[in-house]
Order: structure tokens, then C-alpha cells, then sequence
């Protein structure tokens, strides 16, 4: 068995102190700069999101975690075993009201209404329009729904990456890409290094891009279901 | 070579004087101290990673350096062992160059200075990455950033840049063997604070002297 696939961040910062024979006087330092290296990584070019259970409230909003930084998806579940995909409406009602000192939705002014769909299955029809609905609001950190009731449902999101209370993993490909950033960012506390600042994020450019080269290209059998799926087959003579 | 053999090799080669006249040994070892305090931080200079060669160790065999809680200041905090004021260098390790838990583990100890044990409480992911354990080497005692209360409770382990003067005179004292620019050595270095000093009579005559009877 080779070594694993996940590290913990200090092993990572240890092994570039180890590689690149740093002394241990700046740790702390390089520790901070790893962190916010794989945070780029998890946010700009990682795949590794996180899929978790949420609650929608009798408001009908979705709290969004406290370390979530990014949206990808809300999902129904469903009982045939697919997720159902929602649909971003930007123009949701995500405002609220208070009555007294009990905040809430106020149906009259349209706060929480459902979505009056321009569905018609007539001349002039418009097709299928999704029935769940949502709309980010980043400030109050909510999630604005429609569609749904009090019900579970599967938020898919994007973490800071850094555990507040367990230990943090990284992936064993991210570090060359953290040595480069890690590099390049010293130039900036170590003066005599500091003519070499641009060369060194070059370096860190390129390894940034061998990596988000090898997670996104398609594989073999990606290409291969890909055609079959838009392809209809036929006798081969 | 231990410290009184360096002491004595000192003393062998300086200059012989009148009978009676001689260095103290506390001025002698004050004189070595300085030379070798000032190897160790010409090594430092040279090759930062090489001073560990000239530590000693404390907290090993068994019985490892006490970790205290300081309720006051809410900071665990390590004193020197007794006797011990350890040579400063001029990094955050100063002449702590490494502490480690009692049995080697993947917790890691690294220096830190007291300006980044205060900005660390408030930096945005480095305080919540454990296992990474700080220490800040103070005048009086070795103060811990992210010390956990298992570790406190085991004590730990530490490798010191000692004094001459704070050596036992059995202990093996390690001293970088490097000639300074002028192709000085340890000994040379050693004479030349000496020899502005002149020796004293160390007779000690102060005796209260026998009462002469008269028959």
C-alpha cells in the first residue's frame, strides 16, 4: 500500500521546513500562508465540496453554515434515488418582517408567496419550469427557498477548508503547489529574496495549473460516455 | 572534554607567574564562557541548523522539564532548569533551540516571538491548525502557545545552549572547533581577554594567626 492520499496541513508545512531546509523560527508564518494557499485552492480550483443535510425553516430560508464561502447546488431528495437540482431565481422576495420583536415572512406583501409560473401547455407555451426555487442572500447568510415546505433538503457548498475544531487533510497534489506559494509569499519577509518575488509566482502559476489541468480534463471513460449518451448506435458493417 | 579539563588546559598554558599570583577560576571560566559564546554564535551566523550540535539536553531519561499552568496570565510556561540561564542567539529560539513532548510524537514545538503569540489568538484559520505547539523563551521562564493540558501534564523535553559557568565540572562541554577570520582558535581567544588581566595573589592569608606562646 502507497502513502495515503490525505495529509494534515502541519505535515505538509513540516515537510516543505524539512525540503527546502528552512529554519523552524518562521512556522508559524508559513503555517498561516499553507492556509490561505489551500483556501484558494478549495474555493478557486478544488473539487472537494461539501454535501450536507439542511433543514428549510417554517420561514422558508436555509441558515447557511458558518464556514461555508461558496454556492454550488440545492438539492431535492428524491425517492428515486437522483438528486433534483434547483433552480437560482434572483428575483425571490428575500426581505422580512418584523412583528414586534419576532422577525418573519409577510405573505401580503409577497414575503415567502409562491412563484406564480408562466407555465401554459397551449399555443405560445414556455416548456417546464422547475418547481424549487432559490435565492442567495450572502449579507444575512440565508438561503431564500420557494417551492418547498419544512422539509430536509441537500445543500452543496464550498467550505473555508480549515477545521475550527478537528484536524485539517489536504490532498497529497496540492503540494507542490503549496511549496511554490509558500516560495513565493516569503519573498515578501525576507528582503533579500525580494527581487526574486515574480519568478517565484511564476513558478507557483505554473503548479496552480498542473493541477487544475489534471482535475478538470476529462477522462477515457468521461469522453466515452459522453458521445455514447448524444450518439444513437447503430450496425458497424 | 569536560569543563574542568578545559579549565585546566587554560590554566597550563597561560603564562607562570610568581608563586602566590594566579587567575581565580571564576575568572577563568568567565573568560571561556565568553569565547565560547561567542563560537556559538559565529556557528549561528555561519549555519543556523548547526548549533544543535553543541546543546544540552534536559528532560530525558525519564524525567522530563515540569510544564506549569500560570493562572494569572492563563499561559503554560516552562521554567529553566535550576541553575540554568541559557546563552541568547539572536533568533526566537535563543539558546532553546528545541523542545519536544517526553516520547517523540507528530507534536511539533517551534519558537515564536511574543508579537506572534499575540497576533496569533486573533488570526483567521493558523489558531484553529493543532498539533503545532509554540514556545516564546523569555527572561525568566519558557511561556507555550497551544499547549495542551496532556502534554502539560506529562512535561517535556529540551535542548539548551548552557553557560560554561552554569556547567557541572564533570559535564562534556561541546565547543565548536573554528578558527575566527584571523585563523584565531578557542585557546588563542581565551588568552587575549586573559592577558589584560593580571593575575592576584590568591594566597589565602587572612587566617587568623596562631597565638604565639611564650614559654
Amino acid at each position: 500500500m502507497a502513502t495515503e492520499a490525505l495529509v494534515t496541513i502541519n505535515k505538509a508545512v513540516d515537510d516543505f521546513l524539512l525540503g527546502y531546509k528552512k529554519p523552524t523560527d518562521d512556522a508559524f508564518i508559513y503555517l498561516r500562508h499553507a492556509c490561505q494557499c489551500f483556501q484558494d485552492y478549495t474555493l478557486y480550483d478544488g473539487l472537494e465540496s461539501v454535501i450536507t443535510k439542511v433543514t428549510v425553516n417554517a420561514n422558508k430560508w436555509i441558515d447557511m453554515p458558518s464556514d461555508m464561502i461558496g454556492f454550488n447546488d440545492l438539492l431535492v431528495l428524491q425517492s428515486n434515488g437522483r438528486f433534483w437540482s434547483c433552480t437560482q431565481q434572483s428575483d425571490i422576495i428575500t426581505t422580512t418582517t418584523f412583528t414586534g420583536l419576532v422577525e418573519g415572512r409577510d405573505s401580503t406583501i409577497g414575503e415567502g408567496a409562491a412563484i406564480t409560473d408562466p407555465k401554459v401547455d397551449t399555443y405560445g407555451g414556455v416548456g417546464g419550469v422547475n418547481d424549487y426555487n432559490y435565492s442567495e442572500d450572502w449579507k444575512t447568510r440565508r438561503i431564500y427557498t420557494e417551492g418547498f415546505g419544512t422539509e430536509t433538503v441537500v445543500l452543496d457548498y464550498m467550505s473555508s477548508g480549515i477545521e475550527a475544531t478537528g484536524t485539517t487533510y489536504i490532498p497529497v497534489l496540492i503540494i507542490p503547489m503549496i511549496d511554490a506559494y509558500l516560495l513565493w509569499k516569503e519573498t515578501y519577509w525576507i528582503p533579500n529574496i525580494a527581487k526574486e518575488r515574480e519568478a517565484r509566482e511564476k513558478d507557483y502559476n505554473k503548479a496552480e495549473l498542473k493541477i487544475r489541468n489534471f482535475i478538470n480534463a476529462m477522462s477515457y471513460n468521461q469522453w466515452r460516455d459522453l458521445l455514447l449518451s448524444i450518439t444513437t448506435q447503430t450496425a458497424i458493417r | 572534554m569536560t569543563k574542568q579539563e578545559i579549565r585546566s588546559l587554560v590554566k597550563n598554558i597561560l603564562p607562570k607567574f610568581s608563586q602566590g599570583s594566579e587567575y581565580h577560576s571564576e575568572v577563568l571560566d568567565r573568560a571561556i564562557e565568553k569565547v565560547i559564546s561567542q563560537l556559538y554564535t559565529e556557528t549561528f551566523l555561519r549555519d543556523p541548523h548547526s548549533l544543535q550540535r553543541y546543546v544540552k539536553r534536559y528532560g530525558g531519561g525519564g524525567t522530563p522539564v515540569a510544564v506549569s499552568y500560570d493562572g494569572n496570565a492563563t499561559i503554560y510556561y516552562s521554567n529553566y532548569p535550576t541553575g540554568i540561564n541559557p546563552i541568547p542567539i539572536p533568533d526566537k529560539a535563543s539558546g532553546v533551540r528545541r523542545i519536544s513532548t517526553k516520547a517523540q510524537t507528530g507534536t511539533t514545538f517551534y519558537p515564536m516571538d511574543q508579537r506572534e503569540m499575540d497576533l496569533i489568538y486573533n488570526s483567521i484559520n493558523t489558531s484553529s491548525v493543532n498539533n503545532k505547539i509554540g514556545y516564546v523563551v523569555t527572561q525568566d521562564r519558557i511561556e507555550y502557545y497551544a499547549m495542551t493540558a496532556a502534554i502539560a501534564a506529562v512535561g517535556v523535553r529540551m535542548d539548551i545552549l548552557v553557560p560554561f559557568s552554569d556547567y557541572a565540572d564533570t559535564d562534556q562541554v561541546l565547543i565548536p572547533e573554528m578558527p575566527d577570520s584571523d585563523g584565531t582558535s578557542f585557546t588563542d581567544m581565551v588568552l587575549k581577554i586573559l592577558v589584560v588581566i593580571q593575575p592576584q595573589e590568591t594566597t589565602d592569608d587572612n587566617l587568623t594567626p596562631p597565638i604565639e606562646v611564650k614559654q
